[in-house]
């Protein structure tokens, strides 16, 4: 509306513009007008005077007064100078065209018979001058014509006196028949007579050809017509300077309207300036919010892309860097699906496509790829807003890449941790047992031998002590397996190349193959020697082989051994954490044929008690693990439903390549003292009592201990020395080794075996520092320990 | 001092009745001297390199110098016709571009009142530059030079108009200044010899000032090319310029009319009349004699007269262009 009113009154601003620019022109053409006026009155005088001019040339130059054609012909040029002048003067009163035409036509004839006047005047003067001398020229050449030649000569001059005079011009054209032979005189005569008249002729013509009336007449309508436009003029000036004061009264009008429209715009004004600070004050703070996000945008290590459908509108260096790019014109502009994996891809793009009814997207997880084909996870988070009436998305990526590795390595790590503490506490659970176990079979066995050393049976009742003995025996083997498990069986280390034990096992293994299945043996001759105990990784063969064979009605195992070098991730994949380190190592390899394992199986093979066997007992593959784990060995296995097994045990290379001398802990020989005092020291009055009587059935003289702190009192209250203390490891108050300690530091010589159903390489270890006279392995028959005691003593 | 004062009196006196005494004399004589034509130095700057600038021709091959030499040929080409572009021979003789400011008209018939138009004719026509208005400024209008020198003198640039001015006022410049003759007609007596008097005398007394008269000597009308004698009989022609002002005006009585030529620099300007027909100066006064005056003029007069026309030509350019010995023309 505002506009409307504007436009309206700069209309009539303009309107009276106009109207003072037409009345300056009306102005101008008046002063104009006034000029011209002179201009054309003067020009048309000087006309009139030239005309006159001419003429007086004209008649001057026939009288003799002046004898060249210079002034007439400069007064002739300026008429028709003066012409032009006139025409470009009145050219646009269109009222006088025909009064022109009238005195130019006028001048033309007036031009044309002056020309005419200057031709004719210049050949008459000079006939006139010539005549006489050309008749007495006459005279001399034609004497005979003498007199008619005065005659006609007399009457060419009365003819140019009287050029009037008919007659006298009859005769004389008769009497110039007479002279036909004389062409100069014909044509001297002729021009006498005729170009008289010619000459009058043009001065008659330039004087009465009416240039000056034209003119006048020119002068008088161009007067009229000046002052009929003056009239016209001074109604318009009238009309203007009505015209005028209505413009001025509207011009106030406008000017109170401007006066007022001012002071509103004044306030206006004002409230725009308030308005302007307050945006200036915002758009600064905006402007420094945006260095702030842009300097977050450069610092953080997450990639920011904006986008818009999928187009990216901008990203952030991490995001330039993250996906292999070098500057940021490099990835924007481009789509950014490209970057998104094929798998995620589809899923990417449609949420682009929801994106109008989303305005967040949880964080998600996606597979990204760089510039180089490298693939990266990412978490993704992106809002979206609205920007120009279209949606953009804002999202940000997070490389996870590394975070998720590391989760899935510790994840296996914990499996394995737990596993391991499984086996852990089952073998703790087994070494228990067994423990216990030993001792309660120490005791049957123990007074079973007592039995049958002491009493002379009937042949029924000695093939009853010989069936519990074999049951006893099998109980102990059994004790023997779960400790094994548990890593605290009894072990002998030494020096042993594998292929031989395998070549001196092989008769033995093909005996309890099935008769369908063959074993084929790829050795290696030259196999290094490791340290173990020979009868533990014969058991592990045995155990693997018997597996090997009952997982298969028929086919071949291949048994092979060798050396490899194992890395550390290798390691890590078939061990469990038991520190084994990485380097070269001696294997036996047993693969077979046979229906193999799922991977539910395989995680349960070295439980303790799991069997997949109807008769088995589900110890022979944990014992294998404990073995293997005493051995700082590794055990890798292979298994495919269908197609059969592969183990692989690793034992680690001794490559200083010096094998340790059988170390046979738990026996030494020296059967010198068969008589003394024996210290018996164990809590489970049992087995003292079973201990007791195969002692003193050795001859030997017991004393009795149910702890280490009673040992001790015994040992230093004791009459009789004390040739030998038999002491077992695990006792209440103290045990068997603060009870050694404790002996040692009364008698530095005194001789303690150690009784105990713990591996004896572990009890060697435990008393490393000091000189054990030997280990007895629980439960021991009668012999072994009156082997060892004879030895001893 | 009072010497000095008395001999400056003297010479002021002198020189006032030397006027007053040329004037009274000039009024008697038919032959007028030439005065200077005030002219703009600018405009004839711009003028004098237009003239001698050869793109006002179609083929940037001639320019106006090559009919009006200024140096050798006294402003004409001593050619029968001159030819233009590409050989095109013309239909008359070129007369001498010098003191063309004096004359009348311009063309042998005419047909230019002016000089300007004069320029006009000479470069449209198809048998001399064969050039138009739009090729010509096409081919100016971006020199820079041109642009320099129209600025102070044409306020819309250098257009057609501009041109034909320009060169106009230049051709106001060539003028023959200050001759023997006019030297005489101002009261120096012994500026022409006594033989040369003669020749005038004979000049006069044959009538030949009848047409031949004023400053230029000729230039200020128009006569009939035999006026005592057929000429056209004696040397029929079909050629449409022999036909003259006619060609203009189309009045019967202008037939074989020609403005008639200016005498001031005819010992240097052969071949004569409109044809070119005559190449000898005393065969040309005396077909003069036949043909306009009906009278032969004895050998003798005709030298003398010739003597006489070797004072006409004066000064240009602070060089006299009288031939230093006659028939070296």
């Amino acid at each position: 509306m505002q506009n409307i009113t504007v436009k309206w009154h700069l209309a009539v601003v303009v309107l009276i513009l106009l109207a003072l620019l037409i009345i300056m022109r009306m102005n101008d053409f008046h002063h104009s007008s006034e000029i011209n006026y002179q201009k054309i009155h003067a020009a048309l005088e000087h006309e009139i005077r030239l005309d006159a001019e001419s003429e007086l040339n004209m008649l001057m130059l026939l009288n003799r007064h002046i004898y060249h054609y210079d002034q007439l012909t400069a007064s002739t040029h300026r008429l028709q100078q003066g012409m032009f002048k006139i025409d470009h003067l009145i050219h646009n009163i269109a009222i006088l065209s025909k009064y022109f035409e009238r005195v130019q036509a006028s001048v033309d004839i007036q031009t044309h018979a002056i020309n005419d006047f200057k031709s004719d005047l210049g050949v008459l003067i000079n006939s006139q001058r010539y005549f006489p001398t050309f008749i007495k020229m006459l005279i001399d050449q034609y004497p005979q014509h003498t007199m008619a030649l005065r005659i006609y000569s007399e009457n060419v001059y009365q003819y140019l006196l009287q050029p009037d005079d008919e007659h006298l011009k009859k005769v004389l054209t008769q009497s110039d028949e007479k002279f036909l032979d004389i062409p100069e005189l014909t044509r001297h005569v002729h021009i006498l007579l005729t170009y008289g008249q010619r000459v009058q002729g043009s001065i008659e013509v330039a004087v009465n050809c009416g240039t000056a009336e034209n003119i006048q007449k020119l002068s008088k309508h161009f007067d009229m017509q000046y002052e009929h436009d003056l009239k016209v003029q001074n109604l318009q000036k009238y009309a203007l300077k009505a015209m005028i004061i209505l413009l001025l009264i509207y011009l106030s009008f406008l000017a109170w309207r401007v006066v007022s429209l001012i002071q509103e715009k004044s306030k206006n004004h004002n409230e725009l300036l308030k308005v302007k600070s307050q945006l200036e004050e915002k758009v600064h703070d905006l402007s420094k919010l945006e260095q702030r996000l842009r300097k977050l945008f450069d610092v953080i290590p997450d990639a920011v892309i904006v986008h818009q459908y999928g187009r990216c509108l901008f990203a952030n260096p991490a995001a330039i860097k993250m996906y292999g790019h070098k500057k940021n014109d490099d990835l924007v502009g481009k789509n950014v699906l490209k970057y998104i994996h094929k798998d995620d891809r589809s899923q990417v793009a449609q949420r682009i496509r929801d994106s109008k009814q989303v305005d967040r997207v949880p964080l998600l997880l996606e597979k990204h790829v760089r510039l180089d084909g490298s693939i990266f996870f990412v978490e993704a988070q992106g809002v979206s807003f609205e920007e120009d009436g279209k949606q953009v998305w804002v999202v940000l990526l997070h490389d996870v890449t590394q975070r998720l590795q590391e989760e899935k390595e510790s994840l296996a790590l914990k499996s394995a941790m737990e596993h391991s503490q499984r086996l852990e506490s089952l073998g703790v659970l087994a070494g228990g047992i067994a423990h216990d176990f030993n001792n309660l079979l120490s005791v049957i066995m123990g007074n079973v031998e007592l039995i049958k050393h002491g009493v002379t049976p009937s042949n029924e009742v000695k093939k009853y002590i010989g069936n519990t003995l074999k049951a006893t025996d099998k109980a102990a083997g059994l004790c023997q397996q779960m400790l094994a498990y548990s890593g605290r069986g009894q072990f002998i280390v030494q020096a042993v190349q594998l292929t031989s034990l395998i070549q001196d096992t092989a008769e033995l293994l093909q005996v309890s193959m099935k008769k369908n299945i063959t074993i084929h043996y790829d050795l290696n001759e030259s196999l290094p020697r490791v340290q173990v105990d020979q009868s533990q990784i014969q058991q592990i063969i045995l155990n693997l082989m018997t597996n090997a064979n009952e997982s298969m009605e028929s086919g071949s195992i291949v048994c092979r051994t060798g050396v490899c070098h194992v890395s550390h991730d290798a390691l890590k994949d078939m061990t469990y954490d038991w520190g084994v380190e990485a380097g070269d190592f001696v294997f036996v390899e047993v693969q077979d044929q046979g229906c193999g394992m799922d991977q539910k199986t395989l995680n349960k093979i070295f439980d303790p008690f799991f069997t997949t066997k109807f008769t088995g007992r589900g110890l022979g593959m944990s014992a294998v693990l404990g073995i293997v784990r005493a051995h700082h060995g590794a055990l890798d296995v292979h298994s495919e439903v269908g197609k059969g097994t592969c183990f692989r045990l690793l034992l680690p290379w001794d490559k200083t390549n010096n094998p340790s001398e059988n170390m046979p802990l738990d026996v030494k020989t020296d059967k010198g003292r068969k008589q003394g005092t024996v210290l018996l020291v164990d809590d489970e009055a049992m087995i003292r009592d079973v201990a007791c009587q195969m002692l003193e059935n050795m001859g030997l003289k017991v004393l009795q201990a149910e702890d280490g702190l009673e040992a001790v009192e015994v040992y230093q209250s004791s009459d009789v020395p004390i040739g030998m203390v038999l002491l077992d490891m695990t006792m209440p108050k103290m045990d068997g080794k603060a009870c050694f300690v404790a002996l040692k530091k009364i008698n530095p010589d005194v001789r303690v075996v150690i009784s105990s159903g713990y591996h004896a390489s572990e009890i060697q270890a435990e008393f490393s520092e000091y000189s054990l006279a030997a280990v007895v392995q629980k439960p021991y028959k009668y012999e072994k320990l009156k082997d060892i005691v004879m030895s001893v003593l | 001092m009072l010497k000095f004062y008395a001999k400056l009196c003297g010479v002021w006196v002198g020189m006032l009745w030397s006027q007053v005494a040329w004037s009274l004399d000039l009024s008697i004589e038919p032959i007028q001297p030439i005065q200077v034509i005030n002219t703009n130095p600018a405009k004839v700057s711009l003028g004098k390199k237009l003239f001698f600038d050869t793109r006002l021709s179609h083929d940037n091959s001639i320019n106006c110098a090559h009919c009006h030499d200024l140096t050798h040929a006294g402003g004409a080409d001593h050619l029968k016709y001159s030819f233009g572009v590409e050989g095109r021979e013309g239909a008359v003789n070129s007369p001498t571009v010098f003191n063309a400011a004096l004359n009348f008209s311009q063309f042998w018939d005419g047909r230019a009142a002016t000089l300007e138009e004069q320029v006009n004719g000479s470069v449209n026509n198809h048998a001399e530059m064969a050039s138009n208005w739009e090729e010509i400024l096409r081919k100016l209008q971006p020199d820079k030079d041109y642009q320099k020198l129209a600025a102070p003198v044409c306020k819309q640039g250098l257009d057609a108009d501009c041109i034909r001015r320009s060169i106009a006022e230049y051709e106001k410049t060539l003028l023959t200044l200050d001759s023997r003759f006019d030297q005489y007609l101002r009261g120096h007596e012994s500026a022409i010899t006594a033989e040369e008097k003669h020749g005038y005398h004979l000049f006069k007394l044959y009538g030949c000032v009848a047409c031949h008269q004023g400053r230029n000597v000729g230039g200020n009308l128009y006569q009939v090319l035999g006026v005592m004698a057929n000429y056209f009989d004696d040397f029929p022609s079909n050629d449409k310029a022999s036909l003259g002002r006619f060609n203009v005006t189309g009045d019967e009585e202008d037939k074989h009319k020609f403005k008639v030529p200016s005498l001031r620099l005819v010992v240097l300007t052969p071949p004569y009349f409109h044809d070119g027909r005559i190449e000898k100066l005393d065969e040309t006064i005396r077909s003069m004699g036949k043909y306009q005056l009906g009278r032969q003029i004895p050998d003798q007069d005709i030298a003398s007269i010739i003597h006489f026309l070797y004072t006409l030509p004066g000064i240009y350019q602070g060089k006299s262009l009288e031939p230093v010995k006659q028939g070296q023309e």
